[in-house]
């Protein structure tokens, strides 16, 4: 089903990720939240992998579950072909430099006790990646202008800054340990428009100096997602429902949910707007504490057949590297 | 120091990336929006403005005190105010104003040293119970909670007739009344800070979990802390006075205001001020240290952090 493909940055395998629901003064637990369920992609070097869906149906975790915030209930993460599922801290602490986190919000994504600087070389100075305070500086002058920061603003607050320049930091910070994969979680969706593009050029601008850095793009913003990535994953209720390379997956879109989850994306283009026809879906995503029987999706498909409701659809390749998990396709 | 058009030629970056395409937000001055809060009330500036009086008080009780602490003027017992002795004298014939004013050393000493014992300890545990959470910090909080059933003041007589008497005797015996009130607010504020997304940033890039707790974490707990550690100031100078009133505090006859009061009640009809002079000095130090800590609550309120001084 996935490539075990060598020299991939990240490969998650039957990515299982349950939180317990615990209730009454013993802490029982009463129930799991499915949070994802049998997740499985790839991301090559160099690559841009967009992580599609609706509030609540697992793009955070997976992101977390990648960078070892979590730990998996189930199923592999391989990060440069090393298995870190079940890693302990200290050995997680030395591939963490070659990962890392930028945040949806500006504000509390940056410690407003540290000046800019601090932020930015935090992660230097944890690895040990800088051996004098001249080379620190050098080092934090070099990222705030990668990121276009000047360098004369390292020893100001982060209060000081706006939304967009804060983002430049979160980015900065996390090139700080030159690292091969950055999970952007919704890391435009609080900005204004015109920072959103800035801040896209900037991840776009940063992966075509370094050719193995990758991002996984975290977000709802379809078209965000279209501009940026290489390959597109849409995931509903904690499993991806559809995965293939970003042109393919706008132009030939397979998947139902996909299919309903982009017609509701306005278009630029008022002539085409005019023709949009939006596939309302009915009811409401259902509950990860207790999905469906079946396809997750298929109270809401318009296209459910009976035995939608009995298995689970697997991921499969509908031609060209274009998985879908769908009995209908 | 880099300037702008070198970061704009800077190798490798094209030219593409527009530095400064905003301009910082306009610089607040934090300190002066401190101030400007901080004072806008009078009761607060009357309070800061006695601190800082008493405070001046005890370093310069030698050149400001009329009479040494112990010197006795034994034709001159129980003497009515005049203008040698402005408040009068005690029934060994020392100076009472005298003794009030070194009396604020042991105030201020004795405040000062249990804040700071307790607010140490205190925020050490609670930090350790809220960033652990699970049954450690469950143990901990309710440890806390029985702690803090436990009548303060008989806290405090019980250790204290333990312990020696003494400054360190009286300071541990009211430091173990106040360090459960610094484990419950650090706990609160430890839980609240975690939420924040700089403390996963900080777990994501690999730091240890002592550099998260005391880089990112109780940095940002600090302004409550500053609050009650004000707050209890007024508490432990008033417990070391009753404790002091009540014969377990400072050894006479260094001179404690607490234990100045218990002198004089035996002579409350003859010279009522014997009394009353200490525990108006006790009350008004005790009120200072609370407005103090009221006027530092509404200047760090996170709220007006950023906001102009208006």
């Amino acid at each position: 089903m996935i490539e075990a493909a060598r020299g991939n940055i990240v490969d998650i395998v039957n990515l299982k990720m349950y939180f317990p629901v615990r209730r009454g003064l013993l802490k029982r637990k009463i129930a799991d939240v499915k949070a994802l369920d049998d997740v499985s992609f790839s991301i090559r070097p160099g690559e841009t992998l967009g992580l599609v869906g609706e509030s609540g149906c697992g793009k955070t975790t997976v992101g977390r579950c990648i960078v070892r915030l979590y730990r998996p209930t189930g199923g592999i993460v391989m990060f440069e072909g090393a298995d870190i599922s079940h890693s302990g801290e200290s050995d997680l602490r030395q591939i963490r430099r070659k990962m890392a986190l930028v945040f949806q919000d500006p504000y509390s994504s940056l410690d407003p006790r540290m000046s800019s600087g601090d932020i930015v070389g935090e992660p230097l100075k944890i690895h040990h990646l800088v051996k004098s305070k001249k080379e620190y500086d050098e080092r934090v002058a070099e990222l705030f202008i990668m990121s276009g920061l000047s360098p004369d603003m390292t020893d100001r607050y982060p209060h000081e800054f706006s939304g967009g320049q804060r983002q430049r930091l979160s980015i900065a910070r996390a090139l700080a340990g030159d690292p091969s994969l950055i999970v952007c979680d919704e890391p435009i969706s609080a900005l204004d428009v015109s920072m959103q593009a800035q801040i896209l050029n900037l991840l776009q601008e940063l992966q075509s100096k370094n050719d193995r850095l990758s991002y996984l793009f975290i977000s709802h913003d379809l078209l965000a997602v279209q501009y940026i990535s290489q390959r597109v994953a849409v995931m509903y209720l904690g499993r991806v429902v559809e995965i293939s390379d970003a042109g393919e997956l706008y132009a030939n879109t397979l998947h139902p949910y996909s299919i309903a989850l982009l017609s509701a994306q306005p278009l630029p283009d008022p002539v085409a707007e005019e023709k949009r026809h939006r596939i309302i879906l009915t009811g409401d995503v259902p509950t990860p504490l207790n999905p469906p029987a079946g396809c997750a999706f298929h109270p809401r498909c318009p296209r459910a057949k009976k035995e939608c409701s009995e298995s689970v659809p697997p991921l499969r390749d509908a031609g060209g590297g274009h998985f879908v998990a769908c009995h209908c396709v | 120091m880099t300037t702008k058009t070198d970061s704009i030629n800077a190798p490798g970056l094209g030219g593409e990336v527009d530095i400064l395409e905003e301009q910082l937000l306009p610089p607040v001055n934090e300190f002066r929006r401190f101030v400007k809060v901080f004072f806008r009330r009078k009761i607060v500036l009357i309070g800061f403005i006695i601190v800082v009086l008493i405070v001046a008080m005890a370093i310069f009780a030698d050149v400001i005190a009329p009479f040494g602490p112990y010197e006795q003027d034994l034709h001159n017992v129980l003497a009515a105010p005049d203008s040698t002795h402005l408040l009068g004298t005690d029934s060994l014939g020392r100076d009472l104003l005298s003794r009030i004013i070194y009396g604020s050393r042991v105030a201020l000493s004795v405040g000062v040293i249990t804040v700071l014992l307790s607010a140490a300890v205190g925020t050490l545990i609670g930090l350790v119970a809220g960033y652990a959470e699970g049954a450690l910090q469950s143990v901990i909080m309710r440890l806390t909670d029985a702690m803090m059933a436990i009548p303060s003041l008989i806290l405090s007589l019980i250790v204290a007739s333990i312990l020696n008497r003494g400054v360190l005797g009286v300071v541990i015996a009211v430091a173990i009344t106040l360090f459960p009130g610094y484990i419950r607010l650090i706990n609160g504020q430890v839980l609240s800070v975690k939420q924040n997304d700089y403390v996963m940033a900080g777990r994501s890039m690999g730091s240890h979990k002592a550099r998260i707790m005391f880089r990112h974490i109780l940095p940002n707990c600090l302004s409550p802390l500053i609050v009650q550690m004000t707050m209890m100031m007024g508490v432990a100078i008033l417990s070391e006075a009753s404790l002091s009133f009540l014969g377990l505090g400072i050894l006479p006859p260094t001179a404690a205001w607490g234990g100045m009061c218990y002198d004089g009640y035996k002579y409350l009809m003859m010279r009522p001020l014997l009394s009353i002079a200490p525990g108006l000095a006790i009350m008004v130090l005790v009120f200072s240290f609370n407005m103090v800590g009221d006027g530092l609550r509404d200047a760090l309120d996170p709220k007006l952090r950023g906001t102009s001084s208006n």
